[in-house]
């Protein structure tokens, strides 16, 4: 099966069948692909009042490299939102590893029973102003 | 008692001030009453007073009759007396004991919930209210502790089987599981601030208004200091109250499960700071077990701060621990 091609200055067919082209192009859905073609009878009387048009290798062409530059582009966003992530994962465990100055500090071992930044931790006041006691720690 | 006053600058307060008479903070009420063994205080903004004691009071009367090893019909007393069988328990004895084993695996068994024959041999076998202070000799042999490995516990049908002959006393643990307990269930009634404390072992959540934090007085030997709580809890552990003589032997209810009888560490007590009020009691009855040097590096290991208090009634500071608050009480004296 060939196109006919009333570009074609030799009477061949400008592109040999393909079939990957219709059955296994994965940027198409499957819905696109069964939806029949109606735009080649208008080209074809379109094609006499437009001498810039592009010819049907050259539209393929363009196809094929915009496919190109759509995988290389998806591949370089893929990269820099992996890097993202493993950045933002980075600072939130560095972040994690520094106390402020009130807080109970993190050890390696703050992990299981003694955990203490899950409970929200413990903290100390300002020891410098004395002030009357509230309530009392002691042996019980 | 009213002999016992210590001077601070212009302040003047007994070294051990009962809780009715300590300070309270502008905006804030307290109220006190006695449960688990002990006096049970909170201190609660003025408006959430009567709603929020009513919550802590129940609380407590809830937990001490289903884990109090003096109350009979208690529910762990009949645990302890079905021992060897299959039990199926509540959900809070249940938790209470799933958390004591937990601190048991990780001191290493230096918590352990299964001293209670120990404890009965070394005298204490009712309330301590109740304890004369003097108990006549007994011949008995000691056994190191370690049982609470042969508890087989399941957690889809709240079962437990306690070894042949062996009780479980939870010690300090339930008290402050109660006090965390307490505090969460008072959050959820929406009351942000407040402060819990049961016989020394206590919370805060929240800062009073015109507050930047909560003044506890912790009890040395020979003088006491305000340590300046912003937010966790505080727990002590030591020999100062529960003590008493079996024939001519000193004892005291902290049990070394290595050996069975009473820790002598040369320790008076020791101070933890922690998230939770279980972990500082746990933490501080370990400690108080290790001796100052191992209980240094036990409660750095886990990034706790405490205070040790030795037998001479000098102290040392461990982990972030406000040294400031405690120099600047140097001005302190103590009449006796």
């Amino acid at each position: 099966m060939f196109y006919s091609d009333a570009d074609d200055p030799y009477g061949q067919p400008s592109v040999p069948y393909q079939p990957y082209r219709e059955d296994f192009d994965p940027w198409l859905s499957r819905s696109q692909k069964l939806v029949p073609s109606t735009a080649a009878p208008v080209r074809s009387s379109q094609a006499n009042s437009s001498q810039t048009r592009m010819s049907k290798a050259e539209a393929l062409a363009f196809v094929d490299q915009c496919k190109r530059w759509l995988i290389a582009g998806s591949i370089v966003a893929f990269g820099i939102l992996g890097g993202l992530v493993a950045g933002q994962l980075a600072g939130t465990s560095s972040s994690q590893a520094a106390p402020g100055p009130n807080t109970s500090p993190t050890t390696p071992s703050s992990g299981g029973y003694f955990q203490q930044q899950g409970g929200g931790g413990y903290g100390f006041g300002n020891g410098n102003n004395w002030q009357p006691p509230v309530s009392s720690s002691r042996t019980s | 008692m009213a002999s016992e006053t210590v001077i601070t600058g212009n302040h003047l307060y007994p070294v051990r001030v009962p809780p009715e008479l300590m300070h309270v903070p502008s905006g804030m009420a307290g109220s006190h009453f006695r449960a688990m063994g002990t006096t049970i205080s909170v201190l609660l903004p003025e408006e959430h007073l009567q709603h929020g004691e009513e919550i802590v009071r129940s609380l407590f009367a809830d937990w001490e009759q289903t884990l109090s090893r003096f109350l009979p019909e208690s529910e762990l007393s009949q645990l302890n007396r079905l021992a060897g069988k299959p039990v199926v328990v509540s959900e809070l004895l249940f938790t209470v004991l799933e958390r004591a084993l937990m601190a048991a695996e990780a001191t290493d068994g230096l918590y352990d919930p299964t001293l209670l024959n120990q404890l009965m041999q070394l005298g204490y076998d009712r309330s301590f209210d109740e304890l004369p202070a003097e108990l006549p000799a007994v011949e008995h042999s000691t056994s190191p502790g370690g049982r609470w490995r042969d508890i087989h516990i399941d957690q889809a049908l709240h079962l437990v089987i306690l070894p042949s002959g062996v009780g479980v006393d939870f010690g300090g643990i339930a008290k402050g599981m109660a006090v965390d307990a307490a505090l969460e269930k008072l959050r959820q009634e929406g009351i942000s601030t407040a402060l819990v404390n049961a016989g020394g072992d206590l919370a805060v959540q929240g800062v009073p208004v015109m507050e930047q934090q909560w003044p506890i007085e912790v009890e040395g030997k020979t003088q006491s200091w305000v340590i300046p709580l912003h937010h966790g809890a505080m727990a002590t552990s030591g020999v100062s109250r529960r003590h008493w003589k079996q024939g001519e032997q000193e004892r005291h209810h902290l049990v070394d499960p290595r050996t069975g009888l009473p820790a002598q560490s040369g320790l008076w007590s020791v101070t933890v700071a922690a998230a939770r009020c279980e972990q500082a009691e746990v933490a501080a009855k370990v400690a108080f077990l290790l001796g100052i040097e191992q209980g240094s590096q036990f409660l750095l290991r886990y990034g706790l701060a405490g205070l040790f208090v030795q037998g001479d009634g000098s102290w040392q500071a461990i982990g972030s621990w406000p040294k400031e608050a405690m120099m600047q009480e140097g001005e302190k004296e103590v009449r006796r």
